[in-house]
Parts: structure tokens; sequence; C-alpha cells
């Protein structure tokens, strides 16, 4: 199995290599293009949360360009850091329905037999092409209008580069979400609710080894406007997953604060989301109570995103 | 690159974003010039008024509006009318309005003084703000039944709308 011994596949592997090289282009073209060249009287879809979606959508012919990058770290053992980023591009078709499109990016360092299942693996790569999704977006009920807000989310996913291990798959994935959202003393408290659905199937490269599992969450968020321009908020997740689509095979309890910040034609998004609870507990490491196999113990986000 | 220094990629877009994209904030009308919109060539003699506690208890009652500020700057106009600079929350800061009001209460006009938002600048739209000519407190001034709604500004025009249906309602237990 790829992996066992350190991985310096990313530099042999011209094709790869030349993906990766191309998914950079297009990280620092889009961001450094002055947006200010496509910019009209556009509407912003902001983000007031790292993981949890409100229920706006873009209106129609509005664009929105976002950089994402999330941050975990720790097993409870050896060293494991990996970085998830995605470039999204995000356009309204109406006032109501939105569609996007991502690229995405994965780097791993692992060590120290920082997984269980592999104790052995070692793995320093940097960014590469993971894969691409597809978003779509309906809102269904206004949160300015009606008693709620209510948005409907689906979004297919290919992926080539497993979340946990690093390893090289052939994977896809149907995320589907239920974005509930009601807002209070005038618009400036929101509070929202996810539910996602998320069923993947991923073949690894190296073994042929086929998997399925089902992920499910809850999250749910809070955020306060408390300075014109700035939000601050809570964000709290449940994590599970069924792997086979049968019995749950682990869960964690996810529990951090965000702040957002939200210009005319520019908005950024930071939260932290530390593992508060989970199980099963691994032996032999330092879990303090965590679920630390399917999940780790650190999690950061930052969004920063575009209107034009 | 190494990956440690990718990570914060995004971090140093900000400094970009903050110095290549223009502000749009914008200041349409002064004070002055808000009066002499509504009330072409008639005199303002400042009025402003403190809301007692149960006094704006009643409005919020009657507007279904939260009083945000007590203190109104009112300005009793020539022909018997008056003149409201108000507030109300944008998504990310106040909207400025005024309202221009009959001596019957009723809206004479209103216009948008300050709008510092990314979007919903439609509200300045002349069709748009003419809905609320000739309503008073009675008006219900709901999105979608006597208030029409701007698709993609409808935070702002439901707030604008609220604030007008609170400026009537201050008007009746107040302005009289």
């Amino acid at each position: 199995m790829e992996g066992k011994a350190t991985d310096f596949s990313y530099l042999k592997e011209q094709d790869v290599y030349s993906q990766t090289f191309l998914f950079r282009v297009a990280l620092v073209a889009a961001l450094t293009i002055p947006t200010p060249f496509f910019m009209t009287q556009a509407q912003a879809d902001e983000n007031l949360w790292g993981y949890i979606y409100g229920t706006d959508t873009l209106p129609a012919g509005a664009n929105e360009l976002y950089l994402w990058t999330t941050s975990r770290n720790q097993k409870g053992k050896g060293n494991y850091r990996a970085w998830d980023t995605q470039l999204e591009f995000e356009h309204g078709f109406t006032d109501r329905f939105q569609a996007s499109f991502y690229l995405n990016g994965r780097s791993h360092q692992i060590s120290g037999g920082a997984l269980d299942e592999d104790p052995e693996r070692k793995l320093h790569r940097g960014l590469e092409f993971d894969g691409f999704n597809v978003e779509l977006k309906y809102n269904v009920l206004s949160v300015y209008k009606d008693l709620f807000g209510l948005s409907l989310y689906i979004e297919p996913e290919y992926q080539r580069i497993d979340k946990i291990s690093g390893e090289r798959v052939n994977g896809f994935g149907l995320e589907s979400k239920l974005i509930l959202q009601k807002n209070f003393f005038d618009d400036q408290l929101a509070l929202a609710y996810n539910l996602t659905v998320e069923p993947e199937w991923k073949k690894f490269k190296a073994s042929g080894e086929r998997e399925k599992e089902l992920e499910l969450e809850h999250t749910v968020g809070v955020s306060y406007r408390f300075l014109p321009h700035w939000f601050a908020g809570i964000e709290g997740r449940y994590a599970s997953v069924y792997p086979e689509f049968k019995k749950r095979e682990g869960d964690a309890y996810f529990l951090g604060p965000n702040i957002h910040y939200a210009a005319e034609r520019w908005w950024f998004t930071f939260t932290f989301l530390p593992q508060i609870s989970g199980n099963p507990r691994i032996e032999g490491r330092n879990s303090n109570g965590l679920h630390l196999g399917e999940y780790e113990r650190y999690e950061y986000r930052f969004k920063v995103a575009f209107n034009f | 690159m190494r990956t440690a220094q990718w990570i914060w990629l995004p971090a140093a877009c900000l400094p970009v974003a903050a110095i290549s994209i223009p502000a749009y904030a914008a200041t349409y009308l002064t004070t002055e010039q808000a009066q002499q919109t509504i009330f072409p060539g008639q005199t303002f003699a400042p009025a402003f008024l403190t809301l007692t506690a149960e006094q704006a208890r009643e409005i919020e009652r009657r507007s279904d509006a939260n009083v945000r500020h007590k203190e109104i700057q009112l300005w009793k106009v020539g022909n018997g009318g008056f003149f409201v600079v108000d507030e109300v929350v944008g998504k990310h800061e106040f909207i400025t309005y005024a309202v221009g009001l009959n001596a019957d209460g009723t809206v004479k006009q209103i216009e948008i003084l300050t709008y510092r938002e990314s979007y919903g600048y439609e509200v300045r739209n002349v069709d748009w703000r003419a809905q609320f000519i000739g309503k008073n407190a009675s008006a219900p001034l709901k999105l979608n039944k006597d208030i029409k709604n701007i698709s993609g500004a409808t935070l702002s025009c439901r707030h604008i709308a609220d604030g007008v249906k609170r400026v009537l309602a201050t008007y009746e237990i107040a302005f009289k």
C-alpha cells in the first residue's frame, strides 16, 4: 500500500506534478487578478460561519469567488497535519438558485504512528489537486420575508486524495443539506441549522480496495453583529460515519468560536473548531475523550471571498 | 512552495483586497438637500424630541418594529408637514433615510440619504419609493402585501418599510 515509507510520489509522477502546478496557478490567478476590473453593483452571499451554511443565495447575475483553507491537526499520537484548500466560483442564476464550481487541493504531513489503521504510514506531501465539486443551492423560504429561511443544497464531488490517510483514491460523494435559518433583532442575530447527509464511494488506487460510507452531520451556529461589518459567533458540529452504510463506526462533537468581517465587496470568516467529545476512543494514544480516528483534535477554517 | 506557506495564502489576500477594492459607500443627500427635495421652498423648524419609555413601547406595539433610538430628528415644515431623519439596520451598516409627512400624517415622500451596503441599491429607485406615498399609520407596510419586494434586496426593503411604519406610528404617538 502506498505510503508505508516516506512518500515522494508527488515528485515522481509528472502528471500529478503538472496538475498541482496548474492548481496553484489557478489559485494565484484567481487571487491576484484585480477584482475591480469586474466590479458592478453586485451582491454578497456571505458566509457568517465557517462550517454552517445560511439560507441566502446570490441574486441573479451576481458572482462570488471564494478561497477556503481548512487545517486539521493532531491524532493524539505522532504528527498529523492536513490542509484542505478549495477555490470556489459561485454564480446566481436566479434570485433563488445558485451554482458553484470548486477546485480542491489537499496536503498532508503524517508520521510517528499518527494513523491507528496504518501506524507505519509516513507522508509529507505538499498541496496537490484533489478533485472538484459542483454545488447547487435553492432558496425555498426567505429568512427576511418568511417565518424562517429554508434552502436545499446538493453537491456531487469527485475526490483523488483520501481525506484522512492522504492515499490516492478514485472517490465520489453526493453531499446534500437541509438548511434552516432564523434571524432576530432586526437581522443582527442569526441562528442556523444544517442537516448534512453524504454517501461516499471510493477505491484506493494502490490496494484496489473499495470502500463506501455514509457521513451524517448536524451543525448549529449563532452569529451576532456586534459592530458594523463585524460578526462573532459560535459553531457546533456533530459528525458521524457509517461504513458500508450500516452501523455507526464513530462520531464526534465539535464546538468553537468564529469571527466574520464583511466589507462592501469582500468578506472573510475564521473558525476555530476543536473536538470536544467523541467515540470510540483509541487505546494507546492521548485521546482525552475524543475520537481521533475519523476526526482530528483541532480544526481551523479560513474563508475569503470577493464579489463581482 | 511548502504547505505551511499555502495555508496563509487567503490571509495574505486580505490587504490586497482592502487596497484594490474601491469603496462604494455613498451619501446621496444631505439633510438639507432631502428637505428641499421633499418640501421644495418650505421652511423647517427643528423640533427634536425624546420619546418616553412608554411612548417607545406603544410605538413598537403599533408598528411591530424596534425603536432603536428614542431621540427623534424631527423638523416641522412651514406648510404644516413633518420631516424626519431616521436610520434602519442594513446588512453591514445603517441605512439613513428621510420621511416627509403631510399635515394629515400621510407619507409625502421618502428619500435615501446614505446607503453603505454592497447590494440593494435598488431601494433608491423612484418607483419603489413611490409605493410609500399616501400611506398612513394604518397601512400594513408589509413586503408582498402593500409594498413590493425587490429580489436580492429583501433585507433593505423590509427594514426600510419597517422604519417608515415606525415613523408613522411615532407621528400618531408623539407628533400630533
